[in-house]
């Protein structure tokens, strides 16, 4: 049921050779990369270039094998020693512009996400949740972005087409197309709605649990990771 | 890509951990809740036409065990099992009957009188009593775990990490939820053969009527008055 994935990425991290280490910060950095800005901004109020330049130290120091070292992981996931890892950051540290570790990060983007974020539904979160929130989101997005690069794929467009009008549909369950609808738009019977929609849901769930043994440490932190992702729905 | 918003996370979130229900005789009617072994779900059962519950483990896990222990009590304060199966992506799950009604945190309000209370907590003391002469320990009571039904039945739910008296445990093995564990059974402590008793004295007195426990009061001393309602070995033990 899950990815069969070796769960190297510690491993990885704490490799002597540097392009070995560098793949697996890049690895890591594009599931966190984002909760951490955001949970930077947000629970610690720094403006974004300062916000920036910690994320960047954040990850240079995962590059520098110490911080990986210092994880135990039977005191708990590297979710948490990360995000406490990120507090000590942010309350000891003034920013410095030195270390790059990421160049490629789009900060831009996610500081218009955070301008369409609801302020007011964010306030009503402790700041765990806030980085909890901000992960969720973000293992989706990578695992949307895998699936429309699967559905690209010949004889797939109108599954993506239909899980797009359905699923992705925003503004909630009354924006929703119903399923005759959908089957008129796009001339196919209902029951076809459903398989496509049942096909687009399952690879959706395998991608995000591939997305999440990428960056897990163990089975059993890929399974306590699982039920995280799921948490709050 | 533009950014997704609370509401369809939330929905990718619902529809990606819906079980796959393809090839089995069963279609989702509507999550019924979620805990930490697994989540539970209506389904309709399309074999006999009625609705049934069906509980899906997020791991591949102890499922089938469960399953055993819960099929072998034939008690009107346990839910009857139907079968266990596999889904298509290989989650293990069973079905069991649907329990109409409210778990005990919901159902008990600060308005329920005092003679409802006692009269749950009789059926649970009844339905544990069962269990422990059959030698099975459910091990994590607590009101989530017990729900009050339409006709004014009481069910306990969730044996998932239940086990026979005669299997051992691993040393140093402690399970159940901290805040309503048997104080013998919370960590560093080795006595634990009075756990489930003292556990159901905790949950459902203190439930039911009086307040709910805290890990603070280790002393375990139940709170005065209406204790007296339990008295210390009201409960049978287990047989050894
Ligand atoms: N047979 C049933 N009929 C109706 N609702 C049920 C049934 N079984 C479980 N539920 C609902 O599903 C919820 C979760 O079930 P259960 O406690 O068995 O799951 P769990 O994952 O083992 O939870 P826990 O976190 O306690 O280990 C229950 O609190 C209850 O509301
Ligand atoms: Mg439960």
């Amino acid at each position: 049921m899950f990815p069969s994935t070796h769960h190297s990425l510690l491993a990885g991290l704490q490799s002597p050779e540097t392009p070995v280490r560098q793949e697996a910060l890049d690895r890591f950095a594009e599931v966190y990369w984002k909760p951490a800005y955001k949970y930077i901004r947000l629970r610690w109020r720094r403006q974004p270039a300062d916000a920036e330049d910690l994320t960047q130290a954040l990850f240079a120091g995962l590059l520098v094998r110490d911080t990986v070292n210092r994880f135990d992981p039977a005191r708990g996931s590297f979710h948490n020693y990360l995000r406490v890892c990120i507090d000590n950051f942010a309350h000891n540290r003034t920013a410095s512009a030195a270390a790059r570790a990421i160049p490629s990060l789009d900060f831009a983007g996610a500081e218009a996400e955070l301008a369409l974020t609801s302020m007011t539904a964010m306030a009503t979160l402790t700041p765990e949740e806030i980085f909890h929130r901000e992960w969720q989101r973000q293992i989706f997005a990578l695992a949307l972005d895998d699936l429309r690069a699967l559905a690209a794929k010949p004889g797939k467009a109108a599954q993506w087409e239909v899980f797009e009008a359905y699923d992705l549909a925003s503004g909630g369950d009354e924006r929703r197309p119903s399923y005759g609808e959908l089957a008129a738009r796009y001339a196919v019977p209902a029951t076809q709605i459903t398989n496509y929609l049942a096909w687009a849901r399952r690879q959706l769930r395998e991608l995000t649990m591939a997305r999440l043994a990428g960056v897990t440490g163990s089975d059993r932190e890929l399974q306590a990771e699982t039920r995280r992702l799921f948490e709050g729905e | 890509m533009p950014p997704l918003p609370d509401s369809v996370l939330r929905h990718l979130q619902s529809v990606t951990a819906a079980p796959d229900l393809a090839g089995t005789p069963y279609e989702l009617r509507a999550p019924l809740g979620r805990g930490a072994m697994g989540a539970v779900y209506a389904v309709f059962d399309t074999r006999l036409g009625r609705e049934v519950a069906m509980k899906v483990l997020h791991t591949g896990g102890r499922i089938e065990q469960e399953a055993r222990i819960v099929a072998s009590l034939e008690h009107p304060g346990i839910v009857p099992v139907h079968e266990t199966g596999e889904l298509a992506d290989g989650q293990p799950y069973y079905t069991m009957r649907l329990v109409r009604g409210r778990s005990l945190d919901a159902y008990l309000t600060p308005e329920t009188p005092l003679s409802e209370r006692l009269r749950v907590f009789q059926k649970v003391c009844e339905t544990v009593a069962f269990a422990h002469s059959h030698g099975v320990l459910h091990r994590d009571l607590k009101p989530p775990n017990i729900m009050a039904g339409e006709c004014g039945g009481v069910v306990i739910l969730d044996w998932g990490i239940a086990r026979h008296t005669h299997t051992e445990e691993p040393p140093g093995v402690v399970a159940g939820t901290p805040r309503f564990m048997a104080p013998r059974s919370q960590p560093a402590s080795h006595a634990r053969r009075t756990s489930v008793p003292i556990s159901t004295r905790w949950a459902c007195c203190s439930r039911t009527v009086c307040r709910p426990p805290t890990l603070q009061r280790r002393s375990a001393r139940l709170p005065r008055g209406p204790a007296k309602t339990c008295p210390r070995n009201a409960m049978p033990m287990p047989p050894r």
